[in-house]
C-alpha cells in the first residue's frame, strides 16, 4: 500500500505543481479543520493540565472534610452548614494517622487601612495552614496556637493584598480592619500563586477562633484539611470512624447518605476534573471536526473541477500507457497528498496558535500550561489523509473510466 | 535508404477491420471492412479527408481505441483478447504518440514532460533516457524550460522526445505538423524520418500531400474504406547535408 503510493507520489506532485493556487485554496478547508482540531484540544489540554495542577497542588495526600451528607452535593447543602464542629478539629488533631490538621472558615469582608479598601476573602485557619499547603511566610510569623487559644485579632496578609494595601512599606505592626474590627498585622505570606480556583496571593489568614468569635459568632467549620499519613484509604476510612462517633452516627454499613460530612481526597478531586475536561474535549473535537468534513467535500468539489479540466491530460497519461489503475490512483494520491499536507500546515499552525494564546493567557494567569495534544494531532494527520482518500476516491474513478481517445479530443 | 534495415515481417495486419459508433438507435459506420500491412520499420502515410476514418483508424493502430469487426494483430499477437491492462502496456512499451495540439502538461519542465511516460514504469535511468531522447530531436539546451517558453516546433520536438522515450517500436503521428509553420513541419518530418531510419516504424496520417510526400508509402482513405496505396516516387529527404540531428 505505501509502496503503491510511493509510486504515485511524485505524479501527484506534478500535478499539484499545475495548480498550486487552486490546490492551495482546497487545503484551506482542511488546513482550517485539522488547525481548529489541535488549537482546541490543545487548549482543552491546557485547561486540563491548569486545573489538574491546581488540584494537585497540595499533594495527593490531602484530604478534605466537608459537611453534609455526599448525596448533598459536593461541596455540602446550605443547611448542613453547621454540622463540623471545632470539636471535631480538636479531635481530629489528637490522631495517629492524621497531621497538618487545618481547620478553616472563609468569608469575603472588607480590609481597610487608612484610605485604602479592598473587598477579599478572609480565612480562617490554625499553625498548620503553611505546613499542609507548602506554602511559607515572607517575613514576620503566622498564626501560632497562642493566638489560637487567646483568639488573638492578627493577620496575615498574602503578598498582593499587602502590596495593595501598603505599597512598599512594611505592614509588619500595623492595624487594619476587617470589616468593623482592628487586627495586627504579624506576617506577610511568601508569593504562593493561585490555580483556577484561588488566588492565595490575595487572601488575608486570622486565627479561625478569633473569626468564630469576632466575625462570625459561630462554631462551626466549613471544611477540616488535613494529611493523612500512611495509607490513604484507610486513613479516610478511620477519620470517617472517628467523626461519626463524634457526631453519634451509627453506620457500620458505610452508607454516605447516613453520614452528615463527607471527605474528598484528591483522587476523587481529579477524576471530576478530568471527566469534565474529557467531555468538554469531546465536544469541542466534534465540532472542529465538522470543518473537516467540510473541507474533505471541498476536496471532492476541486477534484471533480479538476478531473474535468484535465481531461486532456488524463487522455494523454492513457496514451502514454497509464493503465485505469494508474489514472485512479494518480487522483486518489492527488487527494490524499493534498488532504495530507493540508493537514501538516494546519498541524503547524494549530501549535503556533496554540502557542500565541498561551502567551496571551499567561498574562491572566501566571500558572496556564502550553500543552499540544498530541493524539489529537497524529490522529488529524492520519484522518485528514484518509478524508483526502475518501472523498478523492469517485472524482478519481471517474477520471479512470475516461475514454483516452474522447478525452483528448476533449476541448 | 540502402543502409536501412528492413524486415519481411508484418508488424501490423489488420483484415476487415469495422468500426460502427452507436448513438441511441444511430449506426455511424466509421471503418467498413479495411485491410492494412504494415511492414516492421516501414514509413506510411495515411491521407484523406476529415470525416473518412484516418484518426479512427490510427486510435484503433494505437491502442486506443477497440474496433467492433475484423481482426487486428499487432506483432503476431491479436489485439482483441487484451485486456484493458494490456492495451495500456503495449501503449506504454511499444507504442509512441505525436498529436497535432502537442498535449504537453503546461507547467511541467520539458524534461519532466518527456519522462511522463516513465512515471508509469520502473525505471532507475529515466533522467538519463530523457535527456538522451531531447538530444536525438536537438533540444538539449532546453531541459528546464517550460512549454510556454518554446516555439511551437520545439514543442512538437518535446513531444516526439516523449515518444521516443520509451523506444517504441512503432510512432503514431496525428497530424504533427497541422499546428506549425513550414520551417518547424519540414524539422519535425526530417526527425521523423530520422528516427525511421534508425528503425522505428513510423505511421503518419495527414491530410497535406507534402507532409505525406515524406513517408514511403502512402494509404489513400475514403469513407471507411482504402481507396488507394502508392509507393512515394520523388520522396522528400532532408537528410543530405541537413546539421540538426547527429
Amino acid at each position: 500500500m505505501i509502496k503503491t503510493f510511493t509510486k504515485y507520489l511524485p505524479i501527484a506532485w506534478v500535478s499539484i505543481k499545475e495548480n498550486m493556487a487552486r490546490t492551495l485554496l482546497t487545503m484551506l478547508g482542511i488546513i482550517i479543520g485539522v488547525g481548529s482540531v489541535v488549537l482546541m484540544t490543545s487548549l482543552g489540554k491546557g485547561a486540563e493540565s491548569y486545573i489538574l495542577g491546581s488540584v494537585a497542588q497540595f499533594g495527593p495526600d490531602v484530604i478534605y472534610i466537608n459537611p453534609g451528607s455526599p448525596d448533598e452535593g459536593l461541596t455540602g447543602s446550605i443547611t448542613a452548614l453547621d454540622r463540623l464542629k471545632y470539636s471535631d478539629y480538636l479531635a481530629l488533631r489528637e490522631v495517629d494517622f492524621l497531621k497538618d490538621v487545618t481547620p478553616f472558615l472563609a468569608y469575603d469582608a472588607i480590609v481597610t487601612w487608612r484610605n485604602e479598601t479592598h473587598k477579599t476573602q478572609v480565612i480562617g485557619v490554625n499553625k498548620n495552614y503553611p505546613s499542609a499547603f507548602n506554602f511559607s511566610v515572607a517575613s514576620g510569623r503566622f498564626v501560632d496556637d497562642n493566638d489560637m487559644s487567646s483568639r488573638q485579632r492578627i493577620a496575615v496578609l498574602g503578598v498582593k493584598m499587602a502590596d495593595k494595601l501598603f505599597d512598599n512599606r512594611d505592614p509588619i505592626g500595623e492595624t487594619i480592619k476587617i470589616a468593623t474590627t482592628n487586627f495586627k498585622i504579624v506576617g506577610v505570606m511568601e508569593e504562593q500563586g493561585g490555580n483556577a480556583f484561588e488566588d492565595y496571593d490575595n487572601m488575608v489568614f486570622i486565627p479561625v477562633t478569633t473569626m468564630q468569635t469576632y466575625l462570625f459568632g459561630v462554631d462551626y467549620l466549613m471544611t477540616i484539611a488535613a494529611r493523612v499519613v500512611g495509607d490513604l484509604e484507610s486513613g479516610v476510612e478511620k477519620t470517617k470512624n472517628v467523626i461519626r462517633h463524634l457526631h453519634r452516627i451509627d453506620n457500620p454499613e458505610e452508607d454516605p447518605a447516613k453520614d452528615d460530612f463527607q471527605i474528598i481526597t484528591q483522587v476523587q478531586a481529579l477524576d471530576i476534573f478530568g471527566t469534565v475536561s474529557d467531555v468538554l474535549t469531546y465536544f469541542i473535537t466534534s465540532i472542529a471536526s465538522i470543518s473537516l468534513i467540510v473541507g474533505g467535500i471541498g476536496i471532492m468539489n476541486i477534484m471533480y473541477v479538476s478531473v474535468s479540466q484535465r481531461t486532456r491530460e488524463i487522455g494523454l497519461r492513457k496514451a502514454v500507457g497509464a493503465t485505469n489503475r494508474d489514472v485512479l490512483m494518480q487522483f486518489i494520491s492527488e487527494a490524499a497528498l493534498i488532504s495530507f499536507v493540508g493537514g501538516l500546515i494546519g498541524i503547524c499552525s494549530g501549535i503556533g496558535l496554540s502557542f500565541l494564546f498561551y502567551l496571551v493567557i499567561i498574562q491572566f494567569e501566571p500558572s496556564w500550561v502550553f500543552a499540544i495534544n498530541f493524539e489529537a494531532v497524529i490522529l488529524s494527520s492520519v484522518i485528514s489523509a484518509l478524508i483526502g482518500i475518501f472523498f478523492g476516491y469517485y472524482p478519481a474513478k471517474r477520471a479512470a473510466a475516461a475514454n483516452p481517445i474522447e478525452a483528448l479530443r476533449y476541448e | 535508404m540502402a543502409t536501412k534495415k528492413k524486415s519481411e515481417e508484418h508488424i501490423i495486419e489488420i483484415n476487415n477491420l469495422k468500426k460502427t459508433y452507436y448513438t441511441g438507435d444511430v449506426e455511424t459506420p466509421v471503418l467498413r471492412g479495411l485491410d492494412l500491412k504494415v511492414k516492421d520499420g516501414e514509413f506510411i502515410a495515411i491521407m484523406g479527408p476529415s470525416g473518412s476514418g484516418k484518426s479512427t483508424l490510427m486510435h484503433i493502430m494505437g491502442f486506443l481505441d477497440k474496433p467492433t469487426g475484423g481482426s487486428y494483430h499487432f506483432e503476431g499477437v491479436d489485439v482483441s483478447e487484451l485486456s484493458d491492462d494490456d492495451l495500456a502496456l503495449v501503449r506504454r512499451e511499444r507504442i509512441g504518440f505525436v498529436f497535432q495540439a502537442f498535449f504537453l502538461l503546461p507547467r511541467a519542465t520539458v524534461i519532466e514532460n518527456v519522462m511522463l511516460p516513465l512515471l508509469y514504469q520502473k525505471h532507475s535511468h529515466g533522467h538519463d533516457m530523457a535527456k538522451k531522447a531531447l538530444d536525438s530531436v536537438g533540444l538539449s539546451h532546453r531541459l528546464d524550460y517550460l512549454p510556454t517558453s518554446l516555439s511551437g516546433g520545439e514543442k512538437q520536438r518535446t513531444a516526439i522526445a516523449r515518444a521516443l522515450i520509451n523506444a517504441p517500436s512503432v510512432i503514431f503521428a496525428d497530424e504533427p505538423t497541422g499546428n506549425l509553420d513550414s520551417k518547424s513541419g519540414k524539422q519535425v518530418m526530417n526527425i521523423f524520418q530520422k528516427l525511421n531510419e534508425k528503425g522505428h516504424t513510423i505511421i503518419l496520417v495527414t491530410h497535406e500531400k507534402t507532409t505525406a510526400q515524406h513517408a514511403e508509402r502512402i494509404i489513400h482513405i475514403r469513407d471507411g474504406l482504402i481507396e488507394s496505396e502508392e509507393k512515394v516516387k520523388g520522396r522528400i529527404n532532408y537528410s543530405d547535408g541537413d546539421e540538426l540531428l547527429k
